[in-house]
């Protein structure tokens, strides 16, 4: 009896520990979601559970248009959600966000890939001291350089367009550095292979490193689109005014903070909604992750 | 169609890789390469290959020097030790991709736009032929849908072959492409690869550090060691006629043997005792004198050396007795019928001659002393 507790007790330990990280992590995702069914009162109050009792409420913005308030009653997980869209063109800025993330995306994969090509599998003078170089550049914050990098794209005319959003992150210098580590795994004798067969050195990085480079690839989409996704710091920089430009995180914005207060149930639904892709694209992502290529053909 | 290669040197900073290599390869030759590893024998094959450039020298291919030609406007195949076959393609595709990259132009082989541009379809479907009649060869017909991952070792290794074959090259270079197979299916692979070397007739370069397949395999076997090439020849000029204690050491399995010797008076001594006169070198000259274990024999008269056994070692068509010579610090192997091991105990002292036309004398720098032994 004793013996099997013995055993157990590190089993329980392990699980008790991942759980509760797991609870820190979830609980805000808890509070958003929420948040995001309940009616203003409820949400002050701190009262009806989870879903909240969504009961009619009388949407006083509709009233202040000159409605009478019997035709402005609305349930609240309804209100909170179209008000997420009507209110801001949420949809727009969604689109924003998918455009201006998988543009930085793919830019970085076209820079980065001849990048760690070169310098996981060619030989040239210097090569170690550009490598020093990219390592030294993973260890600028981006919040030091901002400001040079505003004035630069202010001085071109660049604010306030996609180009400000996207330009200053084509280049990723982890994705060099994730992808070359990769490219060393990949045997010499691949390459040589493909240099026998008649290809280029730039055809053998987009027809034979990239295909066999997808799992680096998958991991380094995941860490490129979440977090600039997710940038609140630089759209806020580079995009001052034209609401067009919006990305989702500047969108929530527009819930805060107004003459009438936060509207906390709005803002949660948009919240909602600006992590549910992400959400979506990771689940898929993971399974793509442990499919993988493998790469046992070559070795 | 012959290679030659001209002083062909090589270093990488300061270590010198291959030092000035001279070899001319026949058409329709197998030529192996041979020697330990790290000794520059896939260097070697690298600079014809021409993915490596020689520091000094010439690579000539029918003629025409080579240096400054891309690896793939030499017209050779390579097949890898580790196959190198591209993971994410199928066979057939694998198979396909040094024909289209050789006679597609690139606009020919974008996926899309390809198919408005004429005489691009009957170009594809005579690769395909190409393509159907190598794997018949090779026996690969029921394998071009799949991945080089749901392939064994030896289907891989066919299909590198395939890959080689498709682009009907000047030469094959192969290097070390059985290492990376289970005992077995390397023996076979050896014969198929001898029969597939005849039946296309083209040369072939093959590198390898096992002097068993050098031996089995080739027409010709150059040696190589620490950069330098040592002897060149046939299989049998190696194994019976060594120039270098290195040559002799290295070919033959078990190794050779070698035992001291001193020359005195024109006598070659061996512990004291007269193998051999009328030597012309000079006074008190250390030599030493190899032999093979099947060279040797058990008797009883006419005994040259006391060979003490310490254990036997039971082949089924052979036996090898190891055991000692008496002053000599060196293992001495005898080859003897299996018969006669079973009337030997170990421990035992047993007589031995040596068979006099099969022993070689090397200097102090390892150079075969060309000197007739006559009996006493």
């Amino acid at each position: 009896m004793t013996n099997k507790f013995g055993e157990l007790l590190p089993e329980f330990s392990k699980h008790f520990v991942l759980i509760l990280g797991a609870l820190i992590v979830l609980l805000p995702f808890y509070v958003m979601l929420s948040y995001s069914f309940k009616s203003p009162r409820e949400i002050e109050t701190n009262t009806g559970g989870f879903f909240g009792k969504q009961e009619q409420m009388v949407n006083e913005y509709c009233v202040k248009l000159g409605n009478e308030r019997s035709d402005c009653m609305e349930t609240p997980i309804v209100f909170n959600y179209t008000q997420a869209f009507e209110k801001a063109p949420l949809l727009r800025y969604l689109l924003n966000g998918v455009f201006v993330t998988v543009s930085i995306f793919l830019i970085q994969i076209l820079v980065a890939l001849p990048c760690a090509y070169a310098l996981s599998k060619l030989r040239f003078w210097g090569r170690e001291i550009v490598f020093g170089m990219v390592i030294f550049c993973l260890l600028i914050p981006v919040h030091a350089i901002a400001l040079p990098i505003y004035i630069m794209l202010a001085k071109v005319g660049l604010t306030n367009t996609y180009s400000a959003l996207i330009i200053p992150w084509t280049i990723s210098v982890f994705g060099i550095f994730l992808m070359r580590q990769f490219f060393k795994t990949v045997p010499d004798d691949l390459i040589d292979a493909a240099r026998m067969d008649g290809m280029t050195e730039l055809a053998i990085v987009w027809r034979v490193m990239l295909p066999t480079a997808i799992p680096a690839l998958m991991a380094f989409a995941i860490f490129s689109v979440v977090s600039h996704w997710n940038d609140y710091f630089w759209p806020r920089i580079a995009v001052t005014g034209d609401r067009d430009l919006y990305t989702p995180p500047l969108g929530l914005r527009e819930f805060k903070g107004d003459a009438d207060g936060s509207n906390w149930g709005p803002m949660m639904a948009s919240a909602t909604v600006i992590v549910t892709p992400l959400i979506v694209a990771f689940l898929l992502a993971q399974k793509k992750f442990v499919e993988g290529i493998t790469l046992s053909g070559m070795k | 169609m012959n290679i030659s290669l001209n002083q062909i040197t090589k270093s990488y900073d300061n270590t010198q890789v291959l030092n000035n290599i001279n070899l001319s390869i026949n058409e329709g030759e197998f030529l192996t390469l041979v020697g330990p590893s790290g000794c520059g024998k896939s260097t070697l094959l690298r600079v014809i290959a021409g993915l490596e450039n020689a520091s000094s020298g010439d690579v000539i291919i029918n003629n025409q020097s080579m240096n400054k030609v891309r690896p793939n406007k030499r017209n050779l195949a390579m097949v890898f030790q580790s196959y190198a076959l591209y993971p994410h393609l199928t066979v057939k595709e694998n198979m396909l991709t040094p024909l289209k990259l050789k006679q597609l132009s690139f606009w020919q082989r974008q996926p899309i736009i390809n198919r408005f541009i004429p005489g691009v379809k009957t170009k594809v479907s005579n690769m395909m032929e190409t393509v159907n009649e190598v794997s018949k060869t090779l026996r690969l017909e029921k394998l071009l849908e799949r991945k080089p991952g749901a392939l064994s070792g030896g289907q891989r290794q066919r299909v590198a072959l395939g890959r080689a074959m498709v682009r009907n090259p000047v030469a094959f270079l192969m290097d070390e492409p059985l290492s990376n197979l289970d005992a077995a299916l390397r023996v076979h692979m050896r014969s198929e690869l001898v029969e597939l070397h005849k039946k296309l007739g083209s040369t072939f370069i093959y590198v390898t550090h096992d002097q068993a397949e050098a031996l089995t395999m080739s027409n010709r076997i150059a040696l190589m060691m620490d950069g330098d090439l040592i002897q060149v020849g046939t299989p049998e000029e190696l194994y019976h006629n060594p120039q270098d204690k290195r040559v002799a050491e290295f070919i033959g399995s078990p190794k050779i043997n070698t035992l001291k010797a001193k020359v005195s008076n024109g006598n070659l001594l061996v512990n004291e005792y007269r193998l051999a006169k009328g030597i012309s070198l000079p006074e008190d000259s250390e030599i030493d004198l190899c032999v093979r274990p099947e060279d040797v024999h058990l008797t009883e008269e006419n005994a040259d050396l006391s060979f003490k056994i310490h254990h036997k070692e039971y082949l089924g068509s052979d036996c090898f007795l190891h055991g000692s010579i008496e002053n000599q610090n060196q293992n001495f192997l005898v080859r003897v019928k299996p018969s006669e091991a079973a009337l030997l105990t170990i421990d035992q002292h047993v007589n031995i001659r040596l068979q006099r036309e099969f022993c070689f004398l090397f200097d102090d720098l390892g150079r075969r002393i060309n000197s007739e032994l006559s009996n006493v």
